[in-house]
């Protein structure tokens, strides 16, 4: 176990360096210069001395390759810098966004399993073939769906046809709601899909056959045969599908004009911000990398093939 | 009463579901009397493993029964509800299968998938896990399998897992479908034995299919031969040899002198 986790974290270290180099050389070769914005933005007549004075004071006059080893190691005194737009820490930008983010993604990913496990389990057990057809068809409609459209016809129809909600929010919980179905139906149908198929095959497995020749309970078998083979693949799959709804949050997040990671990424693209940027960008990786680590752990526990093969390479070492 | 067939098939025939040109099973009947252990065997595809399935009506989609009945004990067993079925399963008929090595749950530990037998045979926990120690005992398996999961096993082991199952459950009939398919002589020979006293404790009638009529003569009192799905012979242990056997059941026998 533990050397497994080592084995992981090390793997981690090159990946996670690479992502980094990746967003900060990104947006810091990105045309447009951060601080001639702020500034023009804030109606300011400037000088060049001026400009030039404040490009030293955010250490913008500095080599690319200082600026990323000072980035690089302040990181690891969670210092990320400093907003040139709202003048805080990022760390603080970070503290105030995140939780309405990771809320909307933990809730598009809690909704998208069970979805998944309603539509993936009726369309592998029924056998009424029209009943199956109809969730293939769905699945598929929904899968093509982008996450913005599926957001613009909720809004439409909800808050401008029906007006059961406001256009702009209203900061209470329910404000989520919309959002969390815009971001997980897609990821529901597919996940959906994937379901299916795995209890397809898993069903005409010999040890599913022999579960029912010994008179075991239908309830018995999904619970335990089923569920204990399904679910590996899937874990794995939720652990992808939970980074990439962080991701698409920026576009939601956008479109209910909801102030969290995505909104405070996307002004940030706008405002030249950098710091707010980068530090963004290496948060998706290490979200990207941390819930395939966790999906990967809940796997190394639920397969024992899967355990002792790691364990036994582990032991070589 | 003894010799009274309590297990009978009658007019089996299945069909491939879009294609009813020709069937697969065409038309068998057999019955089986207490304890008795029948033969069936036949080349490869010649239906031997799909009228097993048939019997325990878990047909892999594409094939349907057409017509035909079963009855166990004076229960019709096609037209049984579900939860009938499911009765009927595990204690009526249980089912080895050819492959022992895919026949396990791979995540589950053995003991995880002895114990479960407890919800068909409604005993508490310390009778099924009595029950499961004296099997191992029977079936000379060690106890510490019971941790392990069916990688560890071999496939001897496997298949003496399932003959330790039986065990619990003492089906009324065991089909047992190949189960010495791809196990050396000696291991075959194990298995073989272990089967032997497992059928003696149970009391079971058994199904013994296989292609391999050195065993079948070794197990079975009574043998049916099929070929293309239909029963094309059907003699005791002691007829085999006899000139006016069927021309599939000569070839057999010809090409077992030669091996």
């Amino acid at each position: 176990m533990r050397n497994f986790i080592l084995k992981r974290m090390a793997t981690a270290i090159p990946t996670l360096l690479g992502m980094s180099m990746l967003g900060f050389f990104m947006v810091a070769l990105t045309p447009g210069d951060p601080v001639e914005m702020e500034l023009r933005r804030l109606g300011v007549i400037f000088t060049p001395d001026q400009v030039a004075a404040l490009r030293q004071e955010y250490g913008l006059d500095q080599p690319i390759f200082k600026r990323y080893i000072d980035w690089l190691i302040r990181l690891f005194h969670l210092d990320m810098g400093q907003s040139i737009a709202s003048g805080r820490s990022v760390l603080e930008e970070f503290k105030t966004h995140l939780p309405l983010t990771l809320t909307l993604a933990s809730l598009s990913l809690a909704l998208s399993i069970l979805l998944s496990a309603l539509f993936g389990i009726t369309a592998a057990l029924t056998r009424s073939q029209t009943l199956g057809n109809f969730v293939q068809f769905f699945s598929i409609f929904l899968v093509s769906i982008p996450s913005f459209w599926l957001a613009l016809l909720l809004l439409f129809i909800f808050a401008l046809s029906l007006e059961w909600i406001s256009l702009l929010g209203s900061g209470a919980w329910y404000d989520l709601i919309l959002p969390v179905f815009a971001l997980s139906l897609g990821s529901a149908a597919t996940m959906g899909r994937l379901m299916r198929d795995r209890i397809l095959t898993v069903m005409s497995e010999d040890y599913i056959r022999l579960a029912i020749v010994k008179g075991l309970s239908p309830s018995l078998i999904l619970r335990r045969h089923i569920t204990k083979s399904i679910l590996p693949p899937l874990i794995t799959n939720w652990g992808v599908t939970f980074g990439a709804l962080l991701g698409g949050s920026l576009i939601v997040e956008n479109i209910f004009n909801l102030p969290g990671l995505g909104q405070m990424a996307l002004q940030a693209v706008f405002e030249r911000d950098f710091a707010i940027l980068q530090a963004y960008l290496l948060f998706m990786g290490l979200i990207f990398f941390a819930s395939n680590f966790i999906a990967d752990l809940l796997n190394y526990w639920l397969t024992p093939h899967f355990r002792e093969r790691t364990n036994s390479q582990g032991g070589a070492k | 009463m003894v010799d009274t067939p309590f297990f009978k098939l009658d007019h089996l025939t299945i069909c491939h579901q879009n294609n009813d040109q020709k069937p697969i099973i065409d038309d068998v009947s057999f019955s089986l009397t207490q304890g008795q252990r029948l033969g069936l065997i036949g080349r490869s595809g010649c239906g031997k493993s799909v009228t097993s399935h048939a019997i325990m009506d878990i047909l892999r989609p594409p094939l349907i029964r057409k017509q035909g009945q079963a009855t166990l004990l004076g229960q019709d067993l096609f037209t049984l509800s579900l939860a009938e079925k499911r009765r009927v399963r595990g204690q009526g008929i249980f089912c080895i299968f050819q492959s022992p090595g895919s026949a396990l749950h791979p995540a589950l530990t053995i003991k995880q998938q002895m114990s479960e037998i407890s919800t068909v045979t409604h005993q508490d926990k310390t009778t099924i896990t009595d029950a499961i120690e004296y099997a191992f005992d029977r079936m000379q398996l060690p106890l510490r399998c019971l941790e392990q999961y069916p990688h560890h096993l071999s496939g001897g082991m496997k298949q003496r897992v399932l003959m330790a199952m039986a065990l619990l459950l003492k089906p009324r009939l065991l089909i047992a479908d190949e189960p010495t398919t791809g196990l050396d002589v000696l291991t075959e020979r194990d298995v073989l034995s272990a089967m032997g006293i497992m059928l003696e404790e149970t009391q079971s009638a058994c199904l013994f299919i296989s292609h391999d009529i050195r065993i079948v003569k070794k197990v079975c009192s009574d043998l049916l031969v099929m070929q293309d799905g239909k029963i094309v012979d059907r003699c005791t242990r002691d007829e085999l040899t006899y000139r006016e056997r069927a021309e599939t059941t000569r070839e057999i026998i010809d090409a077992m002198r030669v091996a």
